[in-house]
């Protein structure tokens, strides 16, 4: 469970984000999601842990963000940020072992091997091992991302003490890959765990999520399931889109289409 | 791009050895593999060396070599932590004022030296001249850290920033003392400039040892967190490194064992560029293998460059920071071309 307890932050003078309270159960997917520069980004990465003069409390189920050291979160918590670069050129498998190193004090464990063999898996990265990550294309580093991040938090535990948070994971991806990396995220999330993702896609948010979190210039306006809290008022309020809402035929979920 | 290259550690130990065993033979007086080994055997049974090939390569060529192939091995180490550290591949160790605090320290010498009280010289013999170039670069190295601290932050463009002003000041120091100094003396600023090992001692060689040992032993430590940190420092922060911290403990070791060998042998530009880049195409980036590889083939290389400097103009001697540049900046131009071309081959897909 992440708990945020009236998160508010600010660079400057310009307040980024007020008073943000919300709780996150394991088992679901919450999507943020909101205009441009309405504080996402900056939400994710305070609770994350990579931002500390915030006011208010983060709670990962007991414990409070502020008590937990670094290499601690690490093991319970793995963020995939936009497009994270890499300096110098590596082999795919390195990158994706990445994820296991708060693991392990020098040499990978057999184990940490196995995790990273299933997230390559997962990804369907195997042909890709030796490759150098600079010359993947976008669509590729960000699925040698997803394998890392799901290498880092391990395999599956009942207690549902992991916490998988996701930066507008989708760019770069084709329309295939939206739907595997999100499909890939609720079946994380169901195992349990708890997955927070920002996204710009209205639709696939109201396909995957189970809970929704919207931001207007740093304001909470809405949260709750989809189908309970989406409608064409709350779309003209935070996107000032005028919008129609549909029932999708294929899946029975809402849909969003714009004027 | 990646081969397995579970054979590039042999090659560099065998490397390593054969050119150590050269840098021991060739100079101005050959020394043959088996006076080589009956020299060592005499000194384990506890004699003395037996005649003067013995002796010359007991008391000269061994310490040489030895001080040279660790201070290869240092500079190359140092390439390899100040790269990762700034996620930059075209980062020196010389370039956050190591190297130009040294030459400026030895320089006072040099130049003042003269005036000191016999009482300071007879204290630090022939340390006088490492400790003040020890203290002159751990003095620029704490000034360009300084200035390019931002509350506890210490931001990696900054650093580059002040690195070169400080290197700039350390320079025009320099430069002035040799103005004012007396021929001779000038003509010593200069040959520490370029580096030398033509006064390599055995008490050189414990120093110098003892301080790499320790420093390589806590470096390959930190070679999962210098990995994480390719991936920028947020993201190194998300898998539990600490940035700002790995940062200092890194400028940290990398001053202290930099200034050390600057201290004891001058400034020998270029071994901390090209070696990792070197590498970094054989076997890749991974800071597991670069690190360790980066120790055998800088000390082999610095080696070679030595036998070079003995052998060019023998019987005299060429100063080996000569050497280094002149063979490294054109080894250094075409890797760069190399590695450019790799790089735009491998974005076209994206």
């Amino acid at each position: 469970m992440l708990k945020l307890e009236q998160i508010s932050y600010a660079i400057g003078n310009k307040q980024i984000l007020h008073s943000i309270s919300a709780v996150l159960q394991p088992g679901e997917v919450t999507m943020i999601l909101g205009p441009n520069g309405s504080g996402k980004s900056s939400l994710l990465r305070i609770f994350s842990g990579a931002v500390d003069n915030y006011t208010g409390e983060v709670w990962y189920d007991e414990r409070n963000l502020r008590a937990i050291k670094k290499l601690q979160l690490a093991h319970i918590r793995a963020v995939m940020t936009q497009q994270p670069e890499l300096s110098f050129p590596l082999p795919v498998e390195e990158v994706v072992m990445m994820g296991r190193y708060p693991h392990f004090e020098f040499n990978p464990s057999v184990h940490d091997h196995q995790l990273c063999e299933a997230a390559m898996e997962r990804l369907k990265l195997n042909d890709f091992r030796k490759r150098n990550y600079l010359t993947l294309s976008g669509g590729e580093r960000q699925r040698v991302q997803f394998a890392r991040v799901l290498a880092q938090l391990g395999e599956e535990s009942k207690e549902g003490n992991r916490f998988l948070f996701l930066d507008e994971p989708l760019n770069n991806l084709d329309i295939r890959y939206q739907h595997a990396f999100l499909k890939e995220a609720a079946a994380f999330a169901a195992q349990p765990a708890t997955v927070v993702a920002v996204m710009h896609d209205l639709n696939l948010a109201l396909q995957y999520a189970d809970r929704l979190l919207f931001l207007k210039e740093g304001e909470l306006v809405a949260y709750g399931k989809p189908e309970e809290i989406v409608t064409e008022e709350l779309v003209q309020e935070v996107f000032a889109v005028q919008s129609h809402i549909l029932q999708n035929p294929l899946n029975g979920k809402p849909m969003v289409v714009y004027k | 791009m990646f081969k397995q290259n579970n054979y590039i550690f042999p090659l560099l130990i065998l490397l390593l050895v054969v050119v150590l065993i050269c840098s021991i033979a060739f100079g101005a007086v050959s020394i043959l593999p088996s006076e080589m080994a009956s020299a060592i055997q005499h000194f384990l049974n506890g004699k003395g060396p037996q005649g003067i090939y013995e002796s010359v390569f007991l008391q000269l060529r061994l310490p040489r070599v030895l001080l040279c192939a660790i201070t290869g091995a240092v500079l190359a180490v140092s390439g390899v932590l100040m790269q990762g550290l700034f996620r930059n591949p075209i980062v020196e160790p010389g370039l956050v004022g190591t190297s130009a605090g040294a030459a400026f320290g030895a320089s006072l010498v040099f130049v003042l030296g003269v005036n000191m009280s016999p009482a300071i010289k007879a204290m630090t013999g022939p340390l006088l001249v490492p400790l003040f170039a020890f203290a002159g670069a751990l003095l620029a190295t704490w000034i360009v850290y300084a200035l390019s601290k931002h509350t506890k932050h210490v931001s990696i463009v900054s650093l580059l920033l002040v690195g070169i002003a400080v290197n700039a000041i350390g320079l025009s120091g320099t430069g002035f003392m040799s103005y004012i100094a007396r021929d001779p003396q000038a003509r010593s600023i200069t040959f520490w400039n370029l580096g030398t090992f033509s006064g390599a001692s055995w008490l050189q060689v414990v120093i110098v040892a003892t301080v790499a040992a320790i420093i390589f032993f806590i470096a390959l430590r930190y070679t999962k967190e210098l990995n994480a940190l390719l991936l920028g420092e947020e993201e190194a922060g998300y898998l539990g490194v600490d940035a700002d911290k790995l940062k200092r403990r890194i400028m940290l070791l990398n001053t202290a064992m930099v200034a050390v060998v600057t201290a004891f042998v001058g400034v020998i530009s270029f071994m901390g560029l090209i070696v990792p880049h070197i590498l970094r195409l054989l076997i890749g980036s991974d800071n597991k293998k670069l690190l360790p590889a980066s120790m055998l083939l800088g000390a082999a290389l610095l080696c070679l460059a030595d036998v070079l400097a003995r052998l060019l103009l023998a019987p005299a001697e060429i100063p080996i920071g000569i050497i280094t540049s002149f063979v490294g900046a054109p080894v250094f131009i075409l890797l760069l071309k190399k590695f450019n071309l790799l790089q735009q081959k491998g974005g076209g897909d994206a």
